[in-house]
């Protein structure tokens, strides 16, 4: 970061180097916490980014209140029918209203999002911890099994997974999306994990506690993970929106969210077979999809540099 | 070098033997198989039973795979289920499809990444740095297929610049404009989700570079800023980038089904996807072992290329 | 979105024998009426869905790859697109009249026209007949069906290879139909060198070299297209018109939308109705919702003691609005079913489909004891009236389908529960076992209406035996089935099924929804594209030219 952005309303007019020193002293705040918010702060995409998503949040949690119509009613005199007093942004080939499908279908794939990424970080975390404390077999084993997972395209181990679905209903098909989703995204959090527990085990404050005792799995939770909070966490935000595109995939070769229950991602590849004579059944989960990933990755933007302004970890 | 090499390639053996006992149980685990797919429902079970013989299901898995494993040493990948030719020639079919249509995005993705990664990084914070953060975080947020489908649909419907989709056009003898004309659109598409990671990873990395002291020094020597650049920096900067890319070179076999379906391109992402679809367990098995192949030959390669560019690596 | 390609219409048919009400016009007279100035040379391309298998006749149930092989071979006999039977690579249509049927239908003679050859220049005649019903019978070959030819006893080649008698085991009203439209005969002089264990993976299967319909192979790219060309002794003399015909494979059903709106391709059959949006406002095309021998029927699985009270499947039918299920799916374009399927012979339109009557619905279900409870739901002996309802997954439109059972019956107080299954399993497993209440389906007849209801509803053909899979047991009907497969008289079968339709339509094994077409389209530059309802696309090519 450029130095002369910190706290340029702070700089004393004489620019005088031991005046700049002391305005880059006094800060507001010295806790961790304020100083990361501080930096957060800053970046203001994040900043918006962050807004956007509370709001989106918000209206998938309220979505049976603000939505005019059920997701599923049918309006007969309304297939494929464009934005109109009955329907602000049109209906698609059932006649069901889009602004009602948006918002219900923002819950699943903000659902699916969220969860998938939840499981994704603990298993991973978990297995990172374990290879990368205990070392020895343990790492030998918890990494070949990643790069067994690893040795496949993502899009065919999707495909393959996926092919194990039978016969579930809407709901299930969702607890489904999400075991899959994470059956491909948890090898990368396994290895972030393992080489940040790898270097810091090294510590002296490690071992200190070592030497006063404290169990592995105390070690682990107490003193080195919380110090590799800052990777987790970007890392947790991006999967967001990584796995939230990941089920718009799975919904275009027919695997994801089964009716009928829909998700943006299904509802836009449902959509695509009007796309020239009802554009609006693509065009708005499209949007939604698109605005909430990239709200997403502006957040883990910002995050990134607000945790851990001093490396940059290029993905 | 030469034994470091030797020393990973037989390492990898043992994986290559888990990968493929691993995929075999997985594929036979998936309900369904060849003779549940093919078959019409009315046809009588006795029918159903020899098209099972007659492709050697009815063996005890374990058999199959040994089967399986002793062709597989004298590279016999046996024959498809569907139409019964060799599964060597239906991939290797495929293959140059695939290696033109990822090739090129390859390529184009490098010359334009590359230089975009450099320029944004060089001017931090400036209107084209915003600009290039906005496109390129927009180009990995929306899903791949809405913005292939919107090309097709203004490129090719509305207007008839570019056809909507296969190799080339049919009934006419082959051409290299024809197939130029038939190769923008697909590669455009799976080159922007490329150019979007790459240059910000190059991005990224030029940035960790640049603040560092020795670059410091070099322009305290007087060197100009361009020659720093390019010559200090970026060559630094590279490393990362060099492993990423090798990596998704690997996502040849696969990673392109999404753009495979909607231009028709006839592919081997298309070849997997039908081949689940029918069950097809020789053809199933061929393509992953060659992928998982190609990874850990990648992985190698890109281990190599690394300590040619790192000095500070050596392998023993 | 993969169209049901395993019930496909291939024309088993069933051919009425003695005294034919059906027309049996030859070959010439009819079909010139219908030309009229065909030009000769031009390149047609058509769209294909899904990439052939297997392209030696009888090996490959795919309708894609029966398809392309209609091009390629010629069949005995065919029907064309009103579902009238022809002679083809025969002479003439065995008949007992001209004593190519025996009075006892145990004796069947085929006679073939003479001076047939292969593309090759080699003799086709009744040798390549003989071999071809032989190797399909061998166990060791991959095949699509072999019905009709496992009660051959024996055959008999003439002296002069122009005729084969074929001596049945059982006397059969439908063996001629049996060869309609698919057995085309395979060239003996090349194939019968190789076992049926090397036919399988022979090359073969995937470009046959030598071959009797109106086009040969010209190249083959795997995954991306077929390109044909006219077969130089093709027995119509004068055809085929095209000079070039071209099947690309495009493998996704929004991508074959797009190519005919680009107007990159110049037709494609069976597509699905999720893109009838697109695909009917597509200008210098015409959109087809093409006649075809189909019903979409909710089969009731009637080993469950609920659906045994035939006043809860009535009120099942009349508390469904079928009505809306065509509107919405397809645009109202279709008529309502009555009864198990009508084929073209045998529909009798005085039997009329049940009418949404909610109301009615509702006093049957109080009538057989299903009392509304407070939850919405009713209940009978404490239990709730709850069923599972089942179709093929990845299917926009019967996913449209179920959204209507699901209101319709949530407003009944029926629960439903809603479970998909991918096809092969859906068909493979689940309607043969019985894991479901309501299994929503497209069934296809045949030329012969006897096929396809003997098979489903005829009591010996109760799962493993056959495709009686809702367990529909009733002994008048399967005296009714006797009756009209033993009965050589067209008009009288056509009494007995109307019979056989009232109790499909009162009993109501299945619910029966709407007739399904089989949805084309073709530009308007391309003539004599007529898919049929039993042959299927390809059964003319060599009459399609372009202007």
């Amino acid at each position: 970061m450029n130095s002369s952005e910190m706290i340029p309303s702070l700089a004393p007019a004489d620019g005088s180097p031991q005046s700049l020193l002391e305005a880059q002293l006094d800060v507001r705040s010295h806790t961790l916490a304020g100083l990361t918010w501080q930096r957060f702060r800053k970046h203001k995409l994040a900043m918006v980014a962050a807004v956007l998503l509370l709001f989106l949040t918000m209206s998938a949690i309220f979505a049976p209140l603000l939505a005019p119509y059920g997701p599923n009613a049918m309006d007969f005199a309304a297939f494929n029918g464009a934005p109109s007093s009955a329907h602000w942004l049109g209906s698609d080939f059932s006649g069901r209203d889009m602004l009602s499908r948006v918002l219900f279908g923002g819950r699943i794939s903000l659902l699916i999002g969220f969860t998938s990424m939840i499981t994704a970080i603990a298993i991973g975390t978990f297995l990172g911890a374990l290879a990368g404390y205990f070392g020895g077999w343990v790492d030998n084993l918890i990494m070949r099994l990643t790069d067994v997972v690893l040795s496949f395209p993502l899009y065919l181990l999707l495909f393959v997974l996926s092919a194990f679905i039978a016969g579930v209903q809407g709901a299930q098909s969702i607890l489904m999306i999400v075991l899959i989703i994470m059956a491909v995204s948890w090898t990368y959090i396994a290895r972030l994990v393992r080489g940040e527990l790898l270097s810091l085990k090294e510590r002296e404050f490690i071992q200190a506690a070592h030497a006063m005792g404290v169990s592995p799995a105390g070690i682990i939770l107490r003193h080195l993970l919380p110090n590799a909070i800052a990777p987790i966490v970007v890392n947790a935000t991006l999967l967001v929106g990584n796995n939230i595109i990941l089920e718009s995939v799975l919904s275009f070769f027919g695997f994801g969210v089964q009716p009928p229950t829909s998700s943006w991602g299904s509802m836009l590849a449902d959509g695509l077979s009007s796309q020239a004579q009802a554009p609006w059944e693509t065009i708005y989960p499209g949007l939604m999809i698109l605005i909430t990933v990239l709200s997403v990755n502006l957040l883990g933007d910002g995050l990134r540099d607000a945790l851990d302004p001093f490396s940059d970890r290029g993905h | 070098m030469g034994t470091y090499i030797a020393r990973r390639l037989l390492q990898a053996i043992p994986l290559l033997l888990v990968i493929s006992i691993a995929l075999f149980g997985l594929l036979h685990l998936i309900p369904g198989g060849p003779e549940q797919v093919a078959f019409s429902p009315r046809m009588s079970e006795q029918a159903r039973h020899d098209m099972v013989v007659a492709l050697g299901l009815d063996q005890p898995l374990p058999i199959q795979y040994v089967k399986w494993l002793w062709g597989m040493v004298h590279f016999d990948f046996g024959n498809t289920f569907k139409d019964g030719q060799p599964v060597i020639t239906t991939i290797g079919d495929r293959l140059p499809n695939s290696l033109e249509l990822l090739g090129i995005s390859f390529l184009v993705a490098l010359l334009v990444a590359i230089p975009l990664g450099i320029i944004a990084a060089v001017k931090q914070y400036s209107i084209i740095d915003y600009l290039f953060t906005v496109l390129s975080y927009t180009g990995i947020s929306m899903p791949v297929f809405w913005f292939a489908e919107m090309l097709v649909l203004f490129l090719s419907i509305q207007h008839n610049w570019f056809p909507t989709g296969d190799m080339q056009t049919e009934g006419q003898p082959s051409s290299f404009i024809d197939s130029v004309h038939h190769l923008v659109l697909p590669v455009l598409v799976l080159s922007f989700a490329f150019i979007a990671s790459w240059s910000r990873y190059l991005r990224s990395s030029m940035l960790e570079v640049l603040h560092q002291d020795y670059l410091r020094t070099a322009r305290a020597k007087g060197l100009r800023r361009i020659r720093v650049v390019l010559k200090h920096a970026f060559r630094n900067a590279l490393i990362p980038l060099v492993t990423v890319v090798a990596l998704d070179l690997s996502s040849i076999f696969g990673g392109a089904v999404i753009t495979e379906t909607i231009f028709s391109w006839p592919g081997l992402g298309r070849l997997f996807f039908d081949s689940l679809e029918s069950r097809d367990y020789p053809v199933l098995m061929a393509m992953m072992v060659l992928s998982a192949v190609s990874v850990v030959a990648c992985n190698i390669i890109a281990d190599i290329i690394y300590g040619f560019l790192d000095p500070r690596i050596r392998y023993s | 979105m993969k169209p049901t390609r395993i019930l496909g219409p291939l024309a088993v048919a069933g051919l009425l024998v003695a005294g034919g009400v059906l027309p049996m016009a030859s070959h010439s007279s009819t079909h010139a009426a219908r030309l009229s100035g065909p030009v000769k040379g031009g390149t047609m391309i058509d769209g294909l869905y899904e990439e052939p298998d297997r392209l030696i006749p009888n090996t490959s149930s795919m309708t894609y790859a029966v398809n392309v092989d209609t091009t390629l071979f010629s069949p005995l006999f065919y029907t064309d697109n009103k579902g009238v039977l022809f002679a083809g690579l025969a002479a003439d249509i065995p008949t007992v009249a001209n004593g190519q049927i025996s009075k006892d239908l145990k004796t069947y003679t085929f006679k073939l026209r003479p001076g047939l050859l292969w593309s090759d220049g080699q003799p086709l005649d009744a040798r390549d007949v003989d071999y071809s019903w032989k190797t399909w019978v061998n166990k060791d070959l991959i095949i699509n069906t072999n019905v009709g030819l496992a009660q051959i006893k024996s055959t008999t080649v003439s002296a002069d290879n122009l005729s084969i008698t074929f001596h049945l085991s059982a006397p059969s009203i439908s063996f001629v139909a049996d060869w309609a439209d698919q057995y085309f005969p395979m060239p003996a002089h090349i194939l019968s060198s190789m076992t049926a264990k090397q036919l399988n993976t022979s090359k073969f299967t995937f470009q046959p070299t030598v071959d009797s319909g109106p086009f040969i192979i010209q190249s083959r790219k795997p995954g991306d297209n077929i390109t044909e060309v006219p077969n130089p002794h093709y027995y119509q003399p004068g055809k085929p018109y095209l000079s070039k015909l071209i099947f690309r494979i495009i493998p996704d059903q929004v991508a074959i939308t797009n190519a005919l709106s680009a107007h990159e391709i110049d037709a494609s059959w069976f597509l699905d109705v999720s893109q009838a949006n697109t695909l009917e406002h597509i200008s210098g095309y015409t959109y087809v919702p093409g006649l075809a021998p189909n019903v979409e029927q909710g089969l009731l699985n009637l080993k469950n003691p609920i659906l045994q009270d035939v006043r809860v499947r009535q009120a099942l039918e009349y508390g469904l609005n079928r009505q809306a299920m065509a509107a919405d799916v397809w645009h109202g374009a279709i008529p309502l079913a009555s009864d198990e399927m009508p084929s073209l012979f045998s529909f009798d339109p005085s039997i009329k489909p049940y009418p949404y009557d909610p109301v009615k619905a509702g006093q049957l279900l109080d009538a057989a004891g299903w009392k509304m409870g407070a939850d919405g739901r009713r209940h009978k002996n404490g239990k709730t009236l709850s069923l599972r309802y089942s179709t093929t997954a990845r299917n926009n439109w019967r996913a449209q389908d179920e959204l209507i059972a699901l209101t319709d019956y949530q407003q009944l107080g029926i629960d439903l529960r809603i479970i998909n299954y991918p096809a092969d399993t859906y068909f493979g497993s689940i309607l043969p076992s019985g894991q479901y209440d309501i299994g929503e389906f497209e069934n296809n007849a045949y030329y012969d209406p006897d096929i396809s209801i003997y098979n489903a509803f005829a009591s010996s053909q109760v799962p493993p035996h056959g495709g009686n899979w809702g367990w529909y047991i009733n002994p008048t009907y399967d005296k009714l089935i006797a009756q009209e497969e033993s009965t050589a008289d067209q008009s009288q079968r056509k009494v007995i099924f109307s019979k056989m339709q009232q109790v499909m339509h009162d009993q109501l094994p299945s619910l029966w929804y709407y007739d399904p077409p089989n949805i084309y389209e073709y530009s308007n530059s391309l003539h004599n594209y007529m898919p049929g309802p039993y042959s299927g696309e390809c059964w003319n090519t060599q009459d399609w030219y372009k202007s």
